[in-house]
């Protein structure tokens, strides 16, 4: 078993009478990459800015790195890297002073620093773009400074709160790579995003939130297993009576089923040959029908049996 | 209309930082106006000015000299110590130090008058040298009658006799009222406040109309440039007339009794130019500039450097002549010009045609500025 | 880490920004417009302009006093003033036009009509005095001694050096618009209050997320806060030095003979400028721009109470609210100065540093017990 990296125990966070973060419980491993899932308003970064000290909170334990962590806690503090939801950076200084200030928060071997410096450029991929000021950057190669002001300085654990909203796709899997090859090296990631591709792509474990709880915890594969719905099947068929719909209903399996005059749709809970069994009924009635598709479940479908509602809004 | 309703609505999130300058810059005005009523009230002779006697001869004829100054001037008792003096000068508690060293009257009996007295003063006051002359005086006709032969008693006893004779002097009945001046003052000084408060304030809230996002967006809908900037024109002037207006109805209250005549007529119309040209100088600055810190510096700097080039603050009558040429092309140097023939011009009903001419200079200036203003936006709408 | 940090809000700070307008810039722009406005007065170039006096014979002048006019009229040596002969209507026409400053009328005495109390008027009375009572001093000496008349005549012409001006001090500095000065420099060092508004801003993590960002990392709270100060200092000391010389050297402006203590005072300025922006920054659940502008407004303020834009206004406080002036940072800056170029011994300017170098650490403790809380309740 690896050590925790992070523990928060029971933690309760309250906005006035708004509870932000409700009794939440997390454990994560040295060499994950833990999946924080949620819409917007979950209490994601309010759990994260708990993490970091920046808020006081009204219940709970949080320990990092086995020790309990406070604002004045610098030793903890030289092992994280954050990468805040909003950019922080200083307008005044250009993207290399930038990085390199950062850093030196952390490193103070100016020759060393000079290294992690470059690399952290090349890793986002801002070399050509070292002389600019904030302000003339684009949406998207801001985010990238901002990542790079966070991970310069190689910490053990690497916090990202939403660090690719605005980042085209392109340059978005480049980071997604980038913090896939971090968590090679040795770092441990929080990453926290509304974007179900990116969270089942890479992260290791997920945990999903919402009003402040934790809803489900646990690998994608273990996540889809928590809800029903194993499978969905769709048939393109056109006049079906209400009577097969009935019919397809009582079939082994199938919990749901609905249909818009064009194509049914057929949820089914686990279970193998559900396509086969449904496809031999619709040839027992002779019923004739066009494509099939079966999907396996995404997260989206997980999230929204869990939650009840989409994760976008 | 939307661009109307929307303005206010920006004013609406705009009102705590402009309320800041605004009651900051009024109580500014106020305080300048009242500070130099009390400077200039009465500079005529018959005020009295504070001065310590240090007598370090005790005899009859400092005493006598110390009697004749203080039936001219307030006499305040002090200490003969260095460092109480100079606090006392410092802290403008006396106006001048008079010392009458040890053997004053020794060398009056012996007819010698260089050097008798010594005296510290406020470096370069009006009263300062006042009380020279008239010390100076006392001792000149002191020293005739000795050199005439008098003997030193009755000297001194035709001297104080002879001093006392003092020219009748009649004020004419169109003097300044105190409360005409007071008026003058605060209106000379609201050419500093109305740029500050104009520019601080107006200009942050046009240029919100003027960034890029927003009049791309203003573009692509089916308002058209001139209906735009008719309504922040329209919008823009009531929100400064209102400004304006605050001012002049605080200028009512306290001045009343100078307000409400021809005087205050004719303050309330220059103020009024200028302050058409403020808002005029504010939109042409807004359809140049993105960002909205930049009021409050160009609103300072402008609003200081023409009050101090056009003779807000220091008297145009002690500028240089280069300078003032050079203030010309500043339209506060014509509210200014304006301003200074005000108090002549209700006493005699001379200078009319000036008034008139630098009235008409500052509408110029207000409309050119707002001509320039409009062909910015046109200029910059038709390159984006 | 120290100089490190130190190198980079330096160089932040020198990057071109609003606070670095207010705090380098301004002053500079001000106080070449101070030049400008006030070169004239400063270098004495002021001329004085003889006054316009109109004369009314109701009876016909002696020859004492024709002779008396003649003295002091335009043509002559002193040229105090400028004597038009008229009707007792356009005399008073010119009155009003403010064509003659007042109207001397002769009759069995002289009297002099004016409509306002200024300067001149000040003037024509005193001459007028000074005529009237030579000329009845002259008068008893002939009918007393008239033996020694000539000599007595001698006096009344002469000029007299028997009131003798001192100085309490070898320090004595005489240009009252040099207080333009003294203000301006009160205001460079106060506007400093940009750099402390900027260094809270970035420290404080519910004002910035840059400040958030900057509170997770390891560096030591402390070590940030003392970096931004001491970044803040230098730069801000730095352009008041350079703004000091710039007045000093190129402007001419006289500062006496002790300019270590007047940058020592600029040095003290820059301190509590620094603080009350921090202070301000601090206190209060007010939007940063709000605050900025309240900054901005109230050391303007204070400055102009320390005589800024009118410079006696420090002696008319001084009257009405003294304290204000002991409680006024540019009131002190300026006192501070002033001090330096009147008095010899340093109680008065010491007293200043003093109530400074108070009043910066009460602002410092008090911003340090607002934001000693390194956690919030939100941000």
């Amino acid at each position: 078993m690896s050590n925790s990296v992070v523990r928060i125990e029971n933690l309760v966070k309250r906005y006035k009478d708004l509870i932000a973060v409700d009794h939440l419980n997390l454990d994560i491993k040295e060499g994950e990459i833990f999946g924080l899932l949620g819409p917007n308003g979950s209490g994601k970064t309010t759990t994260i800015n708990c993490l970091l000290s920046l808020l006081t909170y009204d219940k709970g334990t949080i320990e990092l790195f086995g020790e309990k962590m406070a604002p004045n806690r610098y030793d903890l503090k030289k092992n994280i890297g954050v990468v805040l939801q909003n950019v922080a950076v200083f307008e005044e200084l250009t993207v290399y002073d930038n990085i390199d200030y950062f850093c030196s928060l952390y490193v103070t071997d100016k020759k060393k620093r000079k290294e992690l410096v470059n690399e952290a450029i090349a890793f986002v991929g801002l070399q050509e773009f070292t002389k600019f000021v904030p302000k003339k950057l684009s949406g998207g190669l801001l985010r990238r400074l901002n990542i790079a002001c966070g991970i310069a300085h190689k910490p053990k654990l690497i916090i990202m709160d939403e660090p690719t909203v605005a980042v085209d796709p392109q340059s978005r899997n480049n980071i997604l790579e980038g913090i896939v090859k971090l968590n090679k090296e040795g770092a441990t990631i929080i990453y926290t995003s509304h974007y179900m591709e990116e969270v089942e792509q890479i992260c290791t474990r997920i945990a999903i939130m919402d009003r402040g709880k934790n809803l489900a915890l646990g690998t994608t594969e273990e996540l889809k297993l928590m809800i029903k719905t194993g499978e969905t099947i769709m048939i393109e068929a056109v006049n079906l009576g209400t009577e097969t719909i009935e019919d397809l209903r009582q079939i082994k399996h199938v919990f749901h089923v609905s249909y818009d005059g064009k194509q049914v749709k057929i949820k089914c809970s686990g279970g193998k040959h559900n396509v086969i069994r449904i496809l031999s009924y619709l040839q027992e009635q002779d019923i004739s029908f066009g494509r099939v598709f079966s999907e396996l479940p995404t997260l989206n479908d997980v999230f929204l049996e869990i939650t009840g509602k989409e994760l976008r809004d | 209309m939307q661009v109307f309703n929307t303005f206010f609505k920006v004013v609406k999130h705009y009102v705590a930082s402009v309320s800041i300058y605004f009651i900051v810059f009024l109580i500014l005005c106020l305080l300048l106006a009242g500070s130099r009523t009390k400077e200039d009230a009465g500079t005529f002779s018959d005020t009295k000015a504070d001065l310590a006697i240090i007598d370090r001869d005790h005899s009859s004829f400092s005493k006598e000299l110390s009697s004749y100054l203080s039936s001219l001037q307030n006499i305040k008792e002090m200490e003969d110590d260095t460092e109480t003096m100079q606090n006392a000068l410092f802290l403008r508690k006396v106006d001048y130090i008079l010392i009458i060293p040890a053997g004053y009257e020794d060398q009056i009996e012996q007819g010698n008058f260089d050097n008798l007295l010594q005296n510290v003063k406020v470096p370069d006051s009006f009263s300062g040298t006042y009380i020279d002359s008239q010390i100076d005086q006392y001792h000149k006709t002191l020293k005739t009658y000795v050199k005439a032969g008098a003997s030193t008693e009755d000297a001194v006893k035709n001297t104080t006799k002879v001093l006392s004779i003092s020219t009748n002097v009649n004020l004419a009945g169109d003097q300044t009222p105190s409360s005409s001046l007071n008026l003058l003052y605060y209106f000379q000084y609201l050419v500093y406040v109305l740029i500050c408060v104009i520019l601080c304030s107006l200009g942050p809230i046009l240029v919100r109309f003027n960034s890029k996002d927003l009049t791309a967006r203003m573009n692509a809908s089916s308002l058209s440039l001139r209906k735009k900037n008719f309504f922040l024109i329209l919008s823009s002037s009531l929100f400064s007339f209102f400004c304006w207006l605050i001012f002049i109805v605080l200028a009512a209250i306290i001045y009343r009794d100078a307000f409400f005549g021809k005087l205050g007529l004719l303050c309330t119309i220059n103020s009024f130019l200028f302050l058409v040209m403020t808002v005029a100088f504010t939109f042409l600055i807004s359809a140049l500039v993105t960002n909205a810190d930049i009021f409050n510096m160009i609103g300072n700097t402008v609003g200081l450097g023409m009050s101090f080039l056009c003779g807000v603050f220091v008297p145009t009558s002690i500028m240089s002549a280069n300078v003032l040429k050079v203030a010309r092309v500043l339209p506060a140097y014509w509210y200014i010009d304006a301003h200074n023939r005000f108090n002549t011009y209700t006493s005699s009903s001379e200078g009319l045609t000036t008034i008139l001419t630098d009235f008409g200079v500052q509408a110029l200036f207000a409309v050119s500025l707002f001509i320039i203003g409009l062909v910015v936006t046109k200029v910059k709408r038709t390159n984006s | 880490m120290f100089i490190q940090l130190l190198k980079y809000r330096i160089k932040s700070f020198l990057k071109p920004s609003q606070e670095l307008f207010w705090s380098v810039a301004f002053p500079f722009i001000l106080g070449t417009l101070f030049y400008l406005a006030l070169s004239n007065v400063m270098t004495g170039a002021e001329t004085f302009s003889s006054i316009d006096v109109a004369i009314v014979e109701e009876t016909a002048m002696d020859s004492y006093f024709s002779d008396f006019l003649d003295s002091v009229d335009q043509d002559s040596d002193t040229h105090l003033i400028n004597v038009t002969k008229c009707s007792m209507k356009d005399a008073t026409d010119k009155l009003n036009k403010k064509e003659v400053a007042g109207i001397l009328t002769v009759n069995k005495e002289l009297s002099l009509t004016v409509n306002e109390e200024g300067y001149d008027q000040s003037i024509l009375k005193s001459i007028v005095d000074q005529y009237q009572r030579t000329a009845v001093t002259v008068e008893t000496i002939a009918k007393t001694y008239p033996e020694k008349m000539q000599d007595a005549i001698a006096v009344t012409a002469s000029s007299l050096n028997t009131n003798k001006e001192i100085t309490l001090s070898n320090h004595t500095n005489t240009d009252p618009m040099t207080n333009y000065y003294y203000s301006l420099i009160a205001m460079a060092c106060l506007f400093s209050c940009m750099f402390g508004f900027r260094a809270t801003i970035n420290s404080q993590a519910n004002l910035s997320t840059l400040a958030a960002r900057r509170a997770v990392s390891p560096a030591h709270r402390l070590c940030v806060i003392t970096t931004d100060f001491l970044g803040s200092l230098i730069i801000q000391f730095a352009s008041v030095c350079l703004l000091i010389c710039y007045l000093a050297f190129v402007l001419h402006v006289n500062f006496g003979d002790r300019l270590p203590f007047v940058f020592l005072t600029a040095f003290v300025g820059c301190v509590i400028g620094i603080s009350l922006g921090i202070f301000i920054t601090s206190v209060g659940r007010f939007s940063a721009v709000l605050k900025l502008s309240f900054l901005i407004a109230i050391t303007l303020f204070l400055c102009f109470l320390s005589g800024l834009m009118v410079s006696n206004m420090k002696e008319w406080v001084e009257e009405f609210c003294p304290i204000a002036n002991r409680l006024n940072p540019a009131a002190l800056i300026n006192d501070s100065l002033y001090s330096l170029s009147i008095f010899d011994n340093y109680s008065r300017y010491g007293q200043n540093m003093i109530i400074l170098v108070i009043m910066a650490v009460v602002l410092c403790f008090a911003s340090f017990i607002v934001t000693r809380r390194e956690r919030y309740a939100s941000i």
